[in-house]
């Protein structure tokens, strides 16, 4: 059940980590062309590189918290997905707001 | 051979008449339950089964609603025919249904529940009972706001004409399902005494 | 606009449309008492897969042809702002839903058996899982608005 615990912990703190990336790639690739550029030479389009890298943040932070020696509990579990709604939320007001600001 | 139109058109009539019908009934059950003091479990499982339909017949509207966008967008774009104030409208209330269904799941089934088996003439479902007589009105308003908007043919209001009507319609059965709603209660109590 | 293209686009609002609805599912069920696990669980592992899919085709649509072909009349029509503001915002909101899906789905098969006597962690999943829906049906409508400007002259 431990196991079971830090690893939902696990993905979600990875999933914290993939939404924060998707928002500031998102608006470092708009600021800044030579990372928009540098995605699409990269990955052949910059919307395939955000998502390429989005993918392996996810699974790759997810394993390394999981392998980080460390009990799991229900409450840290719990706590890491109130985290992951929150932070949802602010990167979905940070992309919406920067594209309103942009567009307008 | 039926075309990919007609389709979409029979399957939105299914929807809207399992959505609209189902809405109508469920109203009317939940009514009637009020009205002889109780609410038994033969009855809230006739509610949950009506609320099974009335998803089925909702899910149903939402992919034959956006077929005929597909249609639309792939067949003949140069028509414009998406950004238009009644389409709009109707979406507006598609989405209110949705998330009144949605409370009414989280809110309504749960209330009733707690009291099958108990007299409802109490101050106590009378206070708690405000969330379901408001989303059951809701939702019988707005079930039948999107029939007639898409039945109506060369409707040209704007959206904000549509939006308006539709808004003092629900704000008037809002506070009618209410007003009847507790003086069924008040009169059960007194029945009762 | 390719018979393949066509069916990709339809692939990826029906796959859209299916990952909301199975995670109403979810949402739903988790409101219910007691838990129908099972329908939870596969729901959310569906409704994963319906994202993945609708993210993989309609990327591949986007990446093939809207830049080159619907971006341009979005642009020089009346509705720019559905490219500038919605199609923007759209693209990048959408790579947080998988993540978000496959995190509630793994929550629901890892700790699902355990919900009933963990409240708290029930309430987190439900609130994720309310989230995904409201991104979804926001996504959903902004595609609406995208297509609905593509107006050719």
């Amino acid at each position: 059940m431990e196991h079971r615990q830090k690893a939902v912990k696990s993905f979600a703190i990875g999933a914290v980590l993939t939404a924060v990336f998707v928002a500031a790639v998102t608006i470092a690739a708009e600021l800044v062309p030579p990372l928009k550029t540098w995605l699409a030479d990269t990955f052949t389009h910059h919307w395939i590189g955000k998502s390429v890298l989005a993918a392996a943040i996810y699974i790759g932070t997810s394993i390394i918290i999981f392998a980080v020696p460390s009990a799991g509990s229900q409450e840290q579990a719990r706590k890491s997905l109130v985290a992951l709604f929150w932070i949802s939320w602010v990167v979905v007001a940070a992309i919406t707001g920067f594209f309103l600001y942009e567009a307008f | 051979m039926m075309g990919w139109y007609t389709f979409l058109i029979v399957m939105h009539i299914i929807g809207t008449a399992l959505g609209a019908g189902g809405a109508t009934i469920s109203d009317l059950s939940f009514f009637r339950s009020v009205r002889d003091g109780k609410v038994d479990r033969s009855e809230l499982d006739l509610l949950k089964t009506i609320s099974t339909a009335i998803w089925a017949g909702f899910g149903i509207l939402v992919f034959s609603g956006f077929g005929f966008f597909l249609l639309y967008r792939i067949q003949s774009p140069e028509l414009g025919l998406i950004y238009n104030p009644k389409l709009f409208a109707k979406l507006t209330i598609v989405l209110v249904i949705f998330f009144n269904g949605l409370i009414m799941h989280a809110k309504v089934f749960p209330l009733l529940g707690s009291f099958v088996g108990r007299p409802l003439f109490n101050s106590d479902f009378a206070k708690r009972a405000t969330i379901a007589f408001t989303t059951g009105a809701i939702s019988i308003i707005s079930w039948y706001s999107a029939l007639i908007l898409g039945a109506w043919r060369g409707l040209d209001w704007s959206y904000g004409t549509i939006m308006g009507i539709y808004i003092a319609l629900v704000a008037a059965g809002i506070i009618f399902a209410n007003i009847v709603g507790r003086q069924v209660i008040k009169k059960l109590g007194a029945n009762q005494l | 606009m390719t018979s393949t293209l066509a069916q990709l686009l339809i692939g990826h609002v029906a796959l859209g449309l299916l990952g909301i609805t199975l995670f109403v599912m979810v949402t739903v069920s988790l409101m219910r008492n007691p838990l129908r696990i099972g329908l939870i669980k596969w729901s959310a592992f569906l409704g994963f897969i319906a994202f993945v899919a609708s993210w993989v085709t309609g990327g591949y649509y986007y990446v093939t042809y809207y830049g080159k072909a619907v971006k341009p009349v979005i642009k020089a029509g009346a509705y720019p702002w559905a490219h500038n503001f919605v199609m923007e915002a759209k693209e990048h909101v959408f790579l947080v839903l998988p993540f978000l899906a496959a995190t509630v789905w793994l929550v629901l098969w890892l700790l699902g058996d355990s919900l009933e006597t963990a409240p708290g962690l029930k309430r987190a999943a439900l609130f994720l899982s309310w989230t995904i829906i409201i991104i979804g049906v926001a996504i959903t409508l902004s595609g609406t608005v995208i297509s609905g400007a593509v107006i050719p002259k």
